[in-house]
């Protein structure tokens, strides 16, 4: 930086207020649009396969890889129970479930947990009202995997350029940028104190898990591409923060080596992955497209009255919630440039139960519609202590920028029609349909 | 994650070939620009106010002043350049006769002595044997090309940036702080002289600030910082001077006064890097910011492949090498309008280095005529840097092909065709932030 700016350190909060000043908000909440992450669950992978790199064996989740816990769907209902109230605060919600579960609109991707999740949701949001949720139990949900779906086509060799291009063509750099990360990994997967020199050497029958090659590689199993051993490193501190936040004793987290603290900077490693394989913009663009075209189409399609194609509900939808993963979120984030920052989380972490939120409202005034973003999760200890939520005692909420529209106005309007024009230009066409 | 990354180990190396085999590159090398950041300098702040920060006085450079180019940091930047004219000689662009190549080589750095001395520095191992005149806007003017919204080319709206990176973050403004805790702790015990992990952690000793305990939050800032962001901006402040120490060649015993390796400089640099990417990589800034600069690269390289003189391009038809020297805020606001990412051995992903470099090579097929641009970062190692080590094609510096989205195609050299390259341009730059006269 050449001109570099310090400032004295006095004049820091002259400014806090700016944003406050501004025109009274006018808008009605017509139309909201929740795309979730599912909420607590097991470990993805098996624990026989993650013990073979830990000298201790992982705890044991009351529920098989992959499923939902029981507080897992706990937290859903709590969640599902902050919306009820936020949303009849707002007027979406008249509290007569029956009357308004017509109105909402639920669908889960294909795995039980997701499913698990929007059914945790409904039963807090619409407590009185038998909910349908929309899911397929076989095969690929197009808007939340168009490739497996055939909706769209991932080209395997432009995915592995477009990720070599990112990490200067060797994925082994990825050990020298995240170093400190890896070495908790290490630290806590061989049971020694972190920061312990020499570090010490693996122990005969485990496999030290940060040693192996980070290769960048044609993906397999639904993952766009393979980083090597990069992704089994991933593999191992996925239970961490589900260990926390299932509500383990502190001696289970991590092997009693990590805090809250701890677990948010392991769990960089696991955003790191995400970012390379659900935000590069060529990634992107093939897999978050047609959620994009979805969603878009679907605030079109409340706010002119008329049934469009490639929209999801009806005209008269007021609640759509979407439950899906972390790399459907990620994706679908990289793809329109929004950010966010929770307390307790890393920039951009998809937490159990957040979700992308985006408001399509209208102003009373002019009638002009108008969409607001912004990311929702319960924190890591609102999680693991399953902490009931109200509007007084809120999830933690990020107001999100929508790049190339949203206005400098505090809640960061973007116009409709704005809205509209800067999802097509990241939208790519061949990756969208308009059936589903 | 919806399926698991499980993959066996066996299966990793499965495919490691699969780039290298296709057609046979039948490019050639027509213009190269190479957009630089200066060399190894002194810290940005005045050892008499850093000292307020920590525990232990700053160590002294070699030479006095703040932002003032080392003569380590000159040497190295002619390294760098020699490794250019070894790389340009290879490829045809250079001939070996310094003052005939001279006229195809336009060099132009932003006004300041740091600036130009770097930009001398890389003459003398670039073109060692000829005069090079250095294009530059003396102050008080300002560049249009590094700082466009000084010199009144791009109008930067106070409130939207706060607005822009507001929206980034969230409303509590301690959550950056949490989000980087392990690198304001390891800050902390650098400055103020305890080890890392230490628990509980000492009191501030009397006398000095603790920046690391500054809240973080975002409000009104100027044309160098669009947003100020409170202690982020003070911690960027106080750590900037260790990756200089490094790179500089101090003894280990004066880089963050014993208590940093090569690798803690990393990690500590993220504060930095994420200063960086909120003030110059935000959508919005980087396309006030950094469109004047996108748009004369993009017409420079149509200029030279049409042969015909362009408004809002640099030099001539004829350029051949074409070399911007500014600043990490430059390169880092470039980098996001275009959506580059890079990552070099011993660096965060993204980080402009010291005399690092962004390299767009426009070449052309001599099969076909067709053009096409080809995308990379290049820069010294830290432990290039610091060793002072020589640069040759055979022991290079590093380097990182860029893969540039939405235009580069999937072979091994990530070639995107120019008139994509345009395309992709066009569609990024803010046509507001920019003129067609410098």
């Amino acid at each position: 930086m050449i001109r570099f700016i310090f400032r004295s350190v006095t004049p820091v909060f002259i400014c806090a207020q700016l944003l406050a000043a501004q025109n009274v908000d006018d808008t009605k909440l017509k139309q909201v649009i929740i795309f979730g992450r599912h909420s607590v669950r097991a470990p993805v992978a098996p624990n026989s396969y993650l013990n073979t790199y830990s000298v201790r064996p992982y705890p044991v989740f009351g529920v098989s890889a992959g499923i939902l816990t029981d507080n897992g769907s706990k937290l859903s209902m709590i969640l599902g129970a902050y919306y009820r109230l936020w949303l009849k605060n707002e007027g979406l919600l008249t509290g007569n479930d029956a009357a308004d579960a017509p109105f909402a609109y639920f669908r889960a991707n294909v795995l039980q947990r997701t499913h698990a999740t929007a059914q945790g949701i409904a039963a807090g949001m619409l407590p009185g009202a038998v909910v349908n949720v929309e899911w397929q139990q076989q095969g690929s949900d197009p808007i939340f995997d168009p490739v497996g779906a055939g909706v769209a086509r991932l080209d395997s060799r432009k995915a592995m350029a477009a990720v070599q291009g990112r990490l200067g063509g060797n994925g082994q750099n990825l050990a020298s940028a995240y170093a400190p990360e890896l070495a908790l990994t290490r630290s806590v997967l061989l049971g020694y104190p972190a920061g312990q020199t020499p570090v010490p050497a693996t122990p005969a029958g485990t496999v030290d898990v940060t040693s192996i090659p980070f290769a960048i590689t044609a993906g397999t199993n639904g993952s766009p591409v393979n980083l090597g051993g990069f992704g089994d490193a991933v593999n191992t501190v996925d239970p961490f923060i589900m260990e926390y936040a299932d509500g383990m004793p502190a001696a289970e987290i991590g092997w009693g080596q990590l805090s809250a603290a701890g677990v948010t900077q392991i769990s960089r490693l696991y955003n790191v992955i995400l970012d390379i394989l659900f935000r590069t913009p060529y990634l992107g663009g093939v897999e978050s497209s047609n959620m994009a075209s979805h969603i878009v189409r679907s605030m079109l399609q409340a706010a002119t009255g008329n049934a469009t194609a490639g929209a999801l509900g009806s005209p008269s939808t007021k609640e759509i919630v979407l439950i899906g993963s972390d790399t459907q979120i990620t994706g679908l984030a990289g793809l329109l440039h929004l950010d966010w920052i929770l307390p307790t989380y890393s920039a951009n972490y998809c937490a159990p139960g957040g979700s992308l939120v985006f408001e399509l409202r209208q102003s009373q005034s002019t009638g002009e519609y108008v969409v607001r973003a912004s990311y929702l999760a319960q924190t890591l200890d609102q999680l693991r202590n399953r902490t009931a939520l109200t509007l007084s005692a809120p999830p933690a909420i990020a107001p999100v920028f929508i790049p190339g529209c949203s206005t400098r106005n505090a809640t960061f309007d973007c116009a409709l029609e704005d809205f509209v024009a800067v999802a097509k230009r990241a939208i790519d066409p061949a990756s969208a349909d308009r059936l589903h | 994650m919806k399926t698991p990354l499980l993959q066996t180990v066996a299966s990793i190396l499965f495919a490691a070939g699969l780039l290298t085999a296709q057609p046979a590159d039948d490019t050639q090398l027509k213009q190269v620009i190479i957009f630089g950041r200066h060399g190894v300098r002194t810290p940005s702040l005045p050892n008499n106010s850093a000292d307020a920060l920590s525990a232990l006085p700053f160590p002294a450079f070699s030479v006095s002043g703040v932002d003032t180019l080392t003569p380590n940091g000159a040497r190295n930047e002619t390294l760098l350049g020699g490794y250019f004219r070894l790389w340009l000689t290879k490829e045809g662009l250079l001939t070996g006769k310094d003052p005939a190549d001279a006229a195809f080589l336009y060099l132009r750095a932003d006004g300041t002595p740091l600036m130009i001395g770097t930009a001398q520095a890389f003459a003398a191992g670039f073109l060692p044997a000829a005069a090079i005149n250095i294009n530059s806007i003396a102050p008080p003017a300002f560049d249009p090309l590094f700082d466009p919204a000084d010199a009144g080319v791009a109008h930067l709206n106070y409130k939207m940036a706060i607005a822009a990176v507001q929206g980034r973050l969230s409303d509590d403004p301690q959550s950056l702080a949490f989000a980087y805790a392990p690198e304001l702790a390891l800050t902390r015990s650098v400055l103020f002289n305890y080890p890392a992990g230490q628990t509980p952690i000492p009191p501030t000793p009397a006398g000095k600030l603790d920046v690391t305990a500054i809240p973080i939050n975002v409000t009104t800032g100027n044309t160098t910082m669009p947003v100020s962001l409170g202690g982020l901006v003070e911690v960027a402040a106080a750590i900037d001077p260790f990756v200089m120490q490094y790179a500089d060649g101090l003894p280990l015993s004066q880089v963050g006064w014993g208590r940093l390796t090569a690798g803690n400089i990393s990690q500590i640099y993220r504060l930095y890097d994420r200063l960086l990417d909120l003030e110059f990589r935000t959508p919005y800034l980087a396309g006030v910011q950094s469109s004047n600069l996108a748009s004369h690269i993009v017409r420079t390289m149509v200029q030279a492949a049409t042969g015909n003189s362009m408004t809002g391009a640099l030099a001539e038809p004829s350029t051949k090498m074409v070399v911007l020297v500014g600043t990490n805020t430059n390169i880092v606001g470039l980098a996001g309008l275009l959506r580059l990412d890079w990552m070099l051995p011993g660096y965060q992903a993204d980080v402009a280095s010291p005399s690092g470099a962004l390299v767009f090579e426009l070449r052309q097929s001599t099969h076909t005529g067709e053009y096409v641009v080809r995308a990379s970062y290049v820069s010294q190692t830290m432990d290039q840097l610091r060793n002072q080590t020589g640069l040759t094609l055979a022991a290079p510096p590093a380097k990182a092909p860029v893969f540039i989205p939405g235009c580069s195609t999937r072979n091994a050299t990530f070639d995107c065709a120019l008139e994509d390259f345009v395309s992709v341009a066009n569609r990024v730059i803010d046509p507001a932030s920019v003129d067609r006269l410098h």
